[in-house]
């Protein structure tokens, strides 16, 4: 039964459940909050282990000192200027942007910078019917995002991972849809548009008129510009919306991407390092395998908080520095 | 033989997979494992189940050696832990991460050692409360370290 239910034996031996998280959900289906299927409620009590983990590892007076020094941002904030400012904590110049080789590479290089703030990034598979990802941010925790692995692109997944942010500038973390419906997904989704591309780097992409004003864009254009942006033709529509720089509906032409997990073709063979380090994310994964190499946890509890082979964890420190080297310093841009 | 009736008994050991783990970590571990071994077949040293399911998982090498000594070293009566295993999980849930993907065996390490009357074997570091060491001081159990182990048997021949 622990088997089908994909959860410890130990879970079944509670007198009762164990007190569960309450999630705000942001979602709607029809007006109405929608539930759960059983996958996602899988990963919602996968990541709240993960966090218990790190609670356990990462000192109360470290998760004060980082919480305190995150940025906070309100629902009645200038959302441009709120996405100025951030891009700036983040570190990423438009040039930075353009530069990056593949949307792959730019969700790395983003997801990099999310973590040096000490936010967990984590990339689970979901129904994407149930949502397209998730925040949780418990008082006396670290946040934790968590990006549904089912989104068809990168571009998806990097659009996805700014709204969370922004679920987390606002101190509301919840599940989210990302459907306008909601104010609070639409203030997020404004905000990693407007993150994403600046009125500064729509100018670089698109032949802008000047004053701006409204353009009719047609797909290869639209097609053109996402793809130097490394994001997905449906942000971009947003934001020409949001900028009155595309009529109000133009983004309807667009959907969210494909909805089923893009097949790998070809390339190299895939690691169980970077596997691990693509789900867990460099933060989650650096704070145990530092708390390993200071002693405070042993070799077997460091396994099971990444649910890897011991003789495995070389090859991981090799993955995270890898990172770090391509992702987490700006790309030279060719001048 | 009844717990009650054994009078002047050696010590017995309940093994963590932490301690196993460590062992074959160290430089010294090929003269250590077969005096392991003999204690496992003195039906001195025990382990659960659950054990050897992480023992697989994160470090192949050590599960391997064990294999053959599997039916000695992995207690059978499951049955007779379940009641404290289920106590364990319920009063120390943090140790027990039962929002874990698999079972983790530490209620069933210690609740062997409870009702077998054996010590604790772990390498597991006593820290806020939530690990063997700290589970075993609240029970009033013997709870020691690899090395202590070795020495204590002396297996380090």
């Amino acid at each position: 039964m622990a088997q089908r239910y994909r959860i410890s034996l130990n879970y079944f031996m509670l007198d009762r459940p164990l007190a569960g998280r309450k999630h705000q959900t942001y979602r709607t289906v029809g007006g109405r909050s929608a539930s759960l299927t059983f996958d996602t409620s899988v990963v919602l009590r996968l990541v709240e282990q993960l966090q218990e983990n790190l609670s356990e590892i990462v000192t109360t007076g470290e998760i004060s000192r980082l919480v305190s020094s995150l940025p906070v941002a309100s629902e009645r904030d200038d959302i441009e200027r709120l996405a100025t400012r951030e891009r700036m904590t983040l570190g990423v110049s438009i040039d930075e942007q353009l530069a990056w080789p593949s949307p792959a590479r730019a969700f790395q290089a983003w997801r990099l910078r999310i973590e040096r703030l000490g936010i967990s990034i984590f990339l689970e598979k979901m129904n994407l019917e149930d949502c397209r990802g998730l925040t949780m941010f418990e008082k006396g925790e670290l946040p934790a995002i968590v990006v549904n692995d089912r989104e068809g692109t990168y571009p998806a997944k990097v659009f996805t991972m700014l709204h969370e942010y922004a679920h987390i500038l606002l101190r509301k973390p919840g599940i989210s849809d990302e459907r306008p419906r909601n104010a609070i997904e639409k203030f997020c989704n404004h905000f990693a548009a407007a993150l994403l591309m600046p009125r500064d780097a729509l100018s670089r992409v698109l032949t802008v008129r000047e004053p701006f004003g409204i353009s009719e864009w047609n797909d290869r254009q639209i097609a053109h510009a996402a793809g130097k942006l490394k994001v997905s033709q449906m942000a971009l529509a947003i934001r020409l919306e949001n900028v009155k720089l595309a009529a109000t509906g133009f983004s309807q032409r667009f959907d969210f991407g494909p909805a089923m997990p893009s097949k790998r073709k070809g390339g190299k063979p895939v690691s169980q390092a970077m596997k691990l380090v693509r789900e867990l994310g460099s933060h989650y994964t650096n704070r145990v395998l530092s708390a390993l190499s200071r002693r405070e946890i042993d070799t077997k509890t460091a396994a099971q908080m990444l649910n890897s082979r011991s003789s495995h964890f070389s090859e991981i420190r090799g993955e995270l520095a890898l990172s770090r080297r391509l992702y987490a310093t700006p790309v030279e841009v060719p001048s | 033989m009844p717990r009650q009736l054994r009078f002047h008994r050696k010590n017995e050991y309940a093994i963590d997979t932490s301690a196993l783990v460590r062992l074959e970590e160290l430089k010294d571990a090929a003269s250590i494992w077969p005096n392991v071994f003999a204690l496992i077949l003195d039906q001195r040293a025990k382990t659960v189940a659950f054990v050897m399911d992480e023992l697989v998982r994160i470090n192949a090498n050590a599960a391997n050696r064990l294999k053959q000594y599997r039916a000695d070293f992995v207690y059978q009566e499951v049955g007779d832990l379940v009641s404290e295993a289920s106590r364990l999980i319920n009063r120390y849930p943090k140790m027990s991460r039962p929002r874990a993907r698999r079972t983790v065996a530490d209620p069933w390490v210690i609740a062997l050692a409870q009702v077998e009357g054996m010590i604790v074997v772990t390498c597991e570091l006593s820290n806020r409360a939530t690990h063997i060491p700290d589970v075993c001081d609240k029970e009033g159990l013997k709870c020691i370290d690899l090395q202590n182990f070795v020495k204590a048997e002396k297996l380090l021949s």
